[in-house]
């Protein structure tokens, strides 16, 4: 079943270990599996092959998220098969309206911006080591102050 | 003593959730993914942690959470093997303490998971091992360092799971114990630490706002911040009202020492209980100031925390629930205790002439402690375990576009936030959530009015009158069918598709309001099957109760799928009674005449397997 071969393709790049020719190759069948079924007209394995490898990259993102080209080549085919689906089924009238408003929900990022969340975190347990630090040495009681401080502000940045 | 903290990571790596797991975990790793707030009281230190763990290039999301919850519970084991070998100056007895907590089920189950538990027994361990030291240092300096440490431990624990600020009692009983080493100045200073400790608490007030993306619970005042600190979500389970609760009627202590007695027993074994019992004799004798401490630790995590959770008469579902996760520091403290007592029965045995027996004792101790492990590559093996992954990423899958997806339970709802949110998968699917199929308020978590204003708005009314086209075309569906219970149930009816349930408006409300345009034929059901992957429950590995549940959700589809698909006679191959889990009521089980040909055989095969991996007895609970 192709459903199978998609989960166990899902994954090895789900299980992303930098390098690895695993990883690359199941992000590369994955995308073939798409394209084949695209060709085949088959929308909902198409849809299941393209998301399960925007989702994989997604589930991996640290501090950067990889494969951003890709990304914008999966946004542009999943919103394309979501417009036809919506034709087939709901017979809806303007596809184009359809299919700007699915590019436009799969390319917005409400994530916290990763650089500033990497700061704030590192931060926070700076705040936290030199707290401990002041206990223990009875000095650097202003970098325990100064790292809260911090830590309050990237917050609200963040 | 490093091996008590490098062996347990390495076997809970290895045994690790390979994505999401169930229960809270799908909930906190969104929460920390988008710097919002969880569930009351929020745990901004576990988030914190969590989201530092996110930016290792290694694995996904999930794993690195559930990696959070290994490396702690190897620390744990680490600090308790210190106290051991603290207390009993023997590397041995320590190593045995440690490993035996190492393979007991609760805290294996909650090492390999994603879920704060193990973060909260390592500040509790980290605290009592403190107190310890400061009840046997020399100076005053040592003393009141120990004391600002163990201050600022409870403020920090504060900011996690609030079972640790139990360790408020232990700290003042030390206090007392050495009032004569105490000070206004110090006293003060005490305060400050805990303080600053519990700091990190205001990022419930600084993320919990309506703006942020993601939030459990939102907290737009300092006022609301705090009912999120002391859980006055939970109505008469807030924080001051349990502890209201703890005071009053005294035997309701006696009456949870027989779920206790239990749990210990299930943790280790009834021969535990002897170098128990010498344990709390042995740890007066060595130092009594310690022993005070240990014994008042361990009456506040077993007899009193006990007391607070689970009831007199507790079902299998809080057994579970309770058990599992809020007794780790009861169990850590008895093995502490246990270890102990280890040490003086060898101390006893030595003016015997037998000098090496204790030491060759301690090893076949430690060897069937090591073998004793494979127990749990049986019943707590979540290495294999993508079920929850799985079942959110089928439901998503075989949804129709621009769909709304009504969902009930912590179970379905968290693995769906993973993967919809932080996973991005079908984020065309606007979710909906519901606490109760009696509840008539939705929360909108999964379904964000930045991204889905524009295509949803009638769903952010808020009147059911306003989603009727959903209903109408049949683009609104849920985990649950519409039951007496449900508080909408004259208004909607639901038809099984895939393996959700389409709400569709029932004939009297539609007279009302319109025609019905169905969209969807039975037979979508049947080719909706090769998008989904059932085999995923057929091999399970672990005990896990909510687990277990989520496969029942694919029998119920599959079971739907065969009778469609019934041979009416042609090939028939046998007719057989099935004893399935109902559908409606996934605690009981029903018996079911199916007829099994070549068109359906292969769906019933895959039933059974299912039936055969989820019907194993809890380990645990046996």
């Amino acid at each position: 079943m192709y459903s199978e071969a998609i989960m166990h393709l899902d994954r090895v790049s789900n299980n992303y270990l930098p390098f690895s020719p695993y990883n690359y190759m199941a992000i590369k069948k994955l995308e073939e599996l798409g394209s084949h079924f695209l060709d085949q007209n088959e929308l909902e394995l198409a849809l299941l092959a393209y998301e399960t490898l925007r989702t994989s990259l997604y589930l991996t993102r640290h501090f950067y998220l990889r494969e951003k080209s890709l990304l914008e080549v999966l946004n542009q085919k999943i919103a394309e098969i979501r417009s036809y689906q919506l034709l087939r089924n709901y017979a809806v009238q303007d596809i184009d309206i359809h299919k700007s408003q699915q590019i436009d929900i799969l390319t917005k990022d409400y994530s916290p911006d990763e650089k500033l969340s990497l700061i704030c975190v590192f931060t926070f347990f700076f705040f936290i080591f030199s707290c401990l630090l002041w206990i223990i040495t009875g000095e650097f009681f202003l970098l325990a102050i100064f790292g809260l401080l911090a830590w309050i502000l990237l917050l609200n940045f963040v | 003593m490093r091996f008590s903290f490098v062996i347990p990571l390495v076997v809970y790596i290895w045994f690790l959730t390979p994505n999401i797991n169930t229960g809270d975990a799908g909930e906190l790793i969104t929460s920390a993914y988008f710097l919002g707030v969880a569930h009351p009281p929020g745990y901004p230190l576990y988030l914190m942690i969590l989201k530092l763990f996110f930016f290792i290039p290694f694995s996904n999301i999930a794993f690195r959470a559930a990696l959070v919850s290994a490396l702690f519970g190897a620390l744990t084991l680490f600090v308790i093997s210190k106290i051991v070998l603290h207390i009993t100056k023997e590397s041995l007895v320590a190593y045995i303490s440690a490993f035996s907590i190492m393979i007991s089920y609760p805290f294996f189950n909650q090492a390999i998971l994603a879920k704060f538990y193990t973060l909260n027994i390592f500040l509790i361990a980290v605290t009592i091992y403190v107190l310890i030291l400061s009840l046997e240092a020399k100076t005053l300096i040592e003393k009141r360092r120990n004391w600002l440490i163990a201050s600022f431990l409870l403020g920090l624990s504060s900011a996690n799971h609030h079972t640790a600020l139990f360790m408020l009692v232990p700290i003042s009983l030390t206090i007392i114990i050495e009032r004569q080493y105490l000070n206004i100045t110090t006293f003060l200073t005490m305060l400050f630490s805990f303080g600053l400790g519990a700091s990190p608490n205001i990022y419930i007030l600084l993320r919990g706002t309506s703006d942020n993306f993601f939030n459990v619970v939102t907290a737009n005042s300092i006022k609301e911040a705090i009912a999120v600190f002391l859980r006055h979500h939970y109505g008469d389970g807030n924080t001051l009202a349990v502890l209201k609760h703890s005071t009053q009627m005294f035997k309701g202590y006696l009456d949870t020492l027989p779920q206790l007695f239990n749990l210990l027993r299930k943790s280790f074994s009834v021969y535990a209980f002897f170098p128990f019992i010498v344990g709390i004799y042995a740890q007066f004798k060595i130092n009594k100031k310690v022993g005070i401490i240990l014994l008042v630790s361990l009456a506040m995590y077993g007899p009193y925390l006990a007391k607070l959770t689970v009831g007199k008469d507790p079902n299998e579902f809080s057994l579970y629930l309770t058990l599992h996760q809020y007794f780790l520091p009861a169990v850590c403290i008895f093995s502490i205790t246990m270890g102990i007592g280890l040490s003086y029965l060898y101390h006893l045995l030595r003016p015997l002439g037998i000098r090496r027996l204790p030491y060759y004792i301690s090893l076949a101790l430690l060897c069937v402690l090591l073998i004793s492990l494979l127990s749990r590559g049986i019943d707590s093996n979540l290495r294999y375990n993508y079920v929850p992954y799985q079942i959110a990423k089928d439901t998503l899958t075989t949804l129709p576009i621009n769909s709304i997806f009504l969902s009930y339970g912590d179970n379905s709802i968290f693995s769906l936030w993973y993967l919809k949110l932080v996973g991005r998968y079908r984020d065309d699917i606007c979710h909906l959530m519901s606490s109760g199929e009696d509840s008539a308020f939705w929360s909108y978590q999964g379904c964000p009015e930045k991204i889905y204003r524009e295509l949803h708005p009638r769903v952010y009314e808020k009147k059911l009158n306003n989603i009727f086209n959903y209903l109408n075309n049949g683009s609104f569906s849920s985990n649950l069918p519409v039951t007496d219970k449900f508080v909408f149930k004259d208004k909607i009816q639901s038809k099984p598709f895939g393996i959700v349930h389409i709400y569709l408006p029932t004939p009297h409300y539609l007279r009302e309001n319109g025609e019905l345009v169905t969209f969807f034929r039975l037979t979508d059901d049947i080719r909706l099957l090769r998008l989904t992957c059932p085999t995923v429950c057929t091999n399970l590995r672990t005990d896990d109760y909510f687990t277990r549940i989520l496969c029942r959700v694919y029998i119920s589809y599959l079971l739907r799928i065969a009778e469609q698909k019934s041979p009416e006679n042609r090939f028939v191959v046998a007719e057989v009674l099935v004893r399935i889990h109902n559908p409606d009521d996934s605690e009981n089980t029903v018996e079911k005449k199916v007829t099994i040909g070549e068109a359906n055989a292969e769906i019933y095969k895959t039933i059974l397997a299912i039936q055969e991996s989820i019907n194993n007895k809890l380990y645990y609970l046996r």
